[in-house]
């Protein structure tokens, strides 16, 4: 079969829908392509937080830290434009900006959320520091180690197993079409666009958008790009469901920590714990010394999560890159050929659609993230070695496998 | 990591007949085994044994099942009751300990002999008191002596339904009717095999007889359509309608209980958790381990036997134990008993005989779902822990081509506490969707953080 569209989007995650959604909405002819089923991996795997003050820099084990002050601006962007995703789209996908806490246990911990509040305020993100008893006479279920808190009213979670879907349904409402189970086998560039195969069908594109997520390298490969992902497994905890126990996200700036209590009443505990390993055939298999350790703090955070009973753990892949930063972008000398993904894609996955909408277009971007295209990541990055104490470089505890 | 607990050569998960069986063979051979199961006492759910007080009053019930208990204990088994295993991973298994503490069990080799779970198909109205499966009924009715009811209807499918009956008659429960969605009790052709089977006849006459005595009706090719409560909001009226004519109510029956049972479910999460492959069994479309007849899955040193295997029945699962034993042994380079064996293979090869038997008798379990399931409005509740009905499923049907997975992340069904156990054969069977795409998590059953976080000290 041969079909033809304007666009193709190879990845059925959240930033494939999403961008599928703003394009056919624009009235191009989109044609997504999906090795399995839509929102299968780190998309519906992922925690669902809508990350808008400044973020904890590095995951249980992570070597290379995220520049979160770089985050920021992308961070007020997302803001804006969850607070319309569900008009938008017509339905609800669960977004509660219920507001977030940011602990802090250490004198330094304190210390870098007063350094995160210059740059948050510099691109006019609300936030305010609460010494440990301001923070617990506003949310009483923070525990006696907690020191300091930043809260910003506009953190808040949607509902990860949802919004992918609905950016998809309403392009397929838009004349998307979109073809299931088809792993992308062949891309070759024609003399004007692609030429894309996956399964027996074949697709002549104008443009090919690569949100293929942790196999974002191997669908590069295809176009003969070379582009230097590290995915990584992490892994998710949920407890039964609860009566109302927790108003507002809560996270650690110094650890790899998030918690909150969701629409069904289920409390998730996450913060990028890793998993046993990454399994791209199947499903990842979780820790037992990662959920050990995030349940650890969980506890100690939030004391009353003790009374909570663990109903599952999951892991999905989380497409990283070298440097720990999102990849949105063209390569220099490949025409009409976009990637974008990497880390924090959940809550830029509409800032992201914007901004590849806008480059098929033709348009001006609606942020500067020049600095975040792949050609960053064709060669080589040399990792400078790991300086600090190992107590710091994973916060909670070492993991022994 | 958690504190280890010791480990020991055999781990056996489930102290029913496959488990105690095996568990038994291997201690006389010499083994370091332990034995788990989560309830207070050795026996499955076959082998139950009555309180002391139910025992003195009514005798014993199984009494081949206490010996068996009675023998595991004297050679020296390691018997963790009360104690749940929840997580597994390369022949550790995750233990949720009766004082409520978490410990790591590493084994030599883990025999899973999980034992079944009752399969359920949803209808309007079974989620009221009064409604509840066969295998409760029958457990509360034996081992509790509890009367579930003064009227009863037993309805389902599947060569439990005679039997559970019986037995709630012989406890002098009124059996009003038995409502078989088949027609498995005729002289027809195809039940002429069964000849070769004659204890089960005697005893299919025997439930049959006392039945009959209490002039209780069988109707077959019908099915139960509606539960409906009374004032009190308890079960009081039982809708039935012909298969023929789902939509139609054919005879009700007042009633205070009813007793569903559309067959057993093999209990394979742990199995999956360990990454032992599994296969779709193509009568009844359920997930059984892929194992060399002898109990050994495709995982080293991870055996299967029992109806976690397959539901065979205890003839079979007494039978594999002794077979899984001896595969144990010889893997473990011991020497294996001999004798025993080739009565033990015959035996497990007669009952799949008769399982294929039985399974031709009646209807195909996925599509008498998917037909009893077309026949329910859609207020149906079909996913009980996450309150998901039927309505909600069958737009979502329409809508995509979606394996079970996708749609347990849309609608939540399969996503609460019993982790599917309960709703996703019906789901499945609703999505035409094969059971292979929900994944297998721990924990398998909820933990207590507190156990979690304590379990570190």
């Amino acid at each position: 079969m041969t079909a033809t569209a304007d666009v193709t989007v190879i990845g059925a995650g959240v930033i494939g829908a999403a961008v599928s959604y703003e394009l056919s909405k624009r009235g191009l002819h989109v044609q997504v392509i999906e090795r399995k089923i839509p929102n299968r991996e780190g998309s519906g795997t992922t925690a669902g937080n809508l990350h808008i003050q400044g973020i904890h820099t590095r995951r249980p084990g992570q070597q290379i830290p995220v520049n979160s002050a770089r985050f920021l601006p992308l961070q007020r962007a997302a803001s804006d434009l969850w607070n319309e995703v569900e008009d938008d789209l017509g339905t609800s996908v669960e977004v509660r900006r219920t507001g977030g806490f940011m602990i802090a246990e250490t004198d330094s911990e304190v210390a870098q959320l007063h350094e995160k509040a210059i740059g948050e305020r510099s691109v006019g993100i609300p936030t305010e520091i609460l010494d440990g008893d301001a923070a617990r006479s506003a949310m009483p279920q923070l525990g006696r180690t907690v020191s300091a808190a930043s809260w910003c009213g506009w953190d808040g979670y949607a509902n990860p197993l949802l919004v992918g879907p609905a950016y998809l349904s309403a392009a397929g409402r838009l004349g998307a079409d979109v073809l299931l189970g088809s792993p992308v086998t062949s891309i070759r560039a024609l003399s004007e666009g692609w030429r894309v195969v996956a399964g027996d069908t074949e697709v002549h594109t104008k443009w090919i958008i690569n949100t293929a997520g942790p196999w974002i390298s191997a669908v590069a490969a295809l176009a003969g790009m070379t582009i230097q992902m590290t995915p990584v497994a992490i892994q998710m905890h949920v407890t039964v469901r609860l009566p109302a126990l927790l108003p507002h996200l809560v996270q650690h700036i110094g650890q790899g920590l998030s918690v909150k209590q969701v629409v069904a009443g289920n409390i998730l505990i996450g913060g990028g714990w890793p998993a046993q390993s990454l399994n791209l055939e199947g499903r990842s298999p979780a820790s037992l010394a990662s959920m050990i350790g995030n349940v650890e703090q969980a506890v100690r955070i939030i004391p009353a999560l003790r009374r909570a009973s663990l109903l599952r753990m999951w892991a999905g892949p989380l497409a990283a890159t070298p440097d720990e930063m999102p990849v949105i972008g063209q390569l220099p000398g490949v025409p009409n050929c976009l990637i974008a993904g990497g880390t924090y894609a959940f809550t830029f996955a509409p800032l992201w659609a914007r901004v590849l909408a806008a480059a098929v277009m033709g348009e001006a971007s609606p942020l500067d993230v020049s600095d975040l295209g792949p050609q960053r990541l064709l060669k080589p990055v040399t990792q400078s070695p790991d300086t600090r104490p190992v107590e710091q470089r994973t916060p909670a505890r070492t993991i022994h496998e | 990591m958690p504190a280890s607990l010791n480990p020991a050569d055999v781990t056996i998960v489930g102290a029913g007949p496959a488990g105690l069986t095996a568990a038994l063979d291997l201690a006389r051979a010499g083994i370091a085994v332990t034995i788990i199961d989560e309830q207070p006492e050795l026996g499955g759910q076959y082998y139950h044994q009555r309180s002391p007080q139910i025992r003195d009053r009514l005798g014993e019930h199984r009494p081949e099942g206490r010996r068996l208990i009675e023998s595991v204990r004297n050679a020296g088994v390691t018997c963790l009751t009360s104690t749940t295993v929840w997580g597994a991973h390369e022949r550790h298994l995750s233990i949720l300990t009766a004082d409520s503490a978490v410990r790591e069990l590493a084994s030599r080799a883990v025999i899973v002999a999980t034992g079944a779970t009752e399969r359920e198909i949803p209808f309007k109205g079974w989620q009221l008191p009064g409604v509840m499966s066969a295998g409760m009924a029958q457990h509360l009715t034996a081992s509790e002596d509890v009367t579930i009811g003064r009227r009863v209807v037993v309805a389902g499918s599947g060569p439990f339904l005679i039997p559970a009956a019986a037995e709630l008659a012989r406890h002098g429960m009124t059996v009003v009717a038995v409502i078989e969605a088949g027609r498995p009790y005729c002289a027809r052709l195809r039940a002429m095999p069964s000849i070769l089977f004659p204890s089960r006849l005697v005893q299919l006459a025997g439930c049959f007889a006392t039945l009959a005595a209490q002039g209780t009706t069988i109707r077959q090719t019908a099915a139960v359509i509606n539960a409906a409560a009374g004032p009190d909001g308890r079960l009081a009226r039982v809708d039935v309608a012909q298969m023929s004519d789902l939509t139609k109510v054919w005879r009700s029956y007042e009633v205070d209980a009813l007793c569903i049972s559309y067959g057993f479910r093999p209990q394979t999460e742990l199995l999956r958790l360990l990454g032992c492959a599994v296969h779709e069994e193509e009568s009844t479309h359920e997930l059984v381990p892929i194992t060399d007849g002898a109990g050994r899955t495709d995982i080293d040193g991870v055996y299967a036997a029992g109806e976690s295997s397959g539901i065979r029945g205890v003839h079979s699962a007494l039978a594999q134990g002794h077979l899984v034993a001896a595969s144990v042994l010889e893997d473990l380079g011991e020497v294996r008993p001999s004798g025993r064996i080739d009565k033990a293979r015959k035996a497990v090869a007669h009952e799949d005989r008769f399982a294929q038997l039985a399974g031709k008798l009646y209807p195909h379990p996925a599509d008498l779902a998917r037909t009893l399931l077309r026949a329910m409005p859609a207020s149906t509740q079909v996913c009980r822990c996450e309150g998901v009905d039927l309505g909600t499923l069958r737009a979502l049907a329409q809508v995509d081509e979606l394996d079970l997975s996708a749609v347990k992340t849309r609608t939540r069904a399969c996503m609460g506490p019993c982790q599917g156990r309960e709703c996703s054969f019906a789901v499945a069977a609703l999505f035409d969707s094969g059971l292979s795409s929900l994944t297998a998590r721990a924990p398998v059953r909820p933990v207590p953080l507190s156990a979690i976080v304590g379990g570190q000290r």
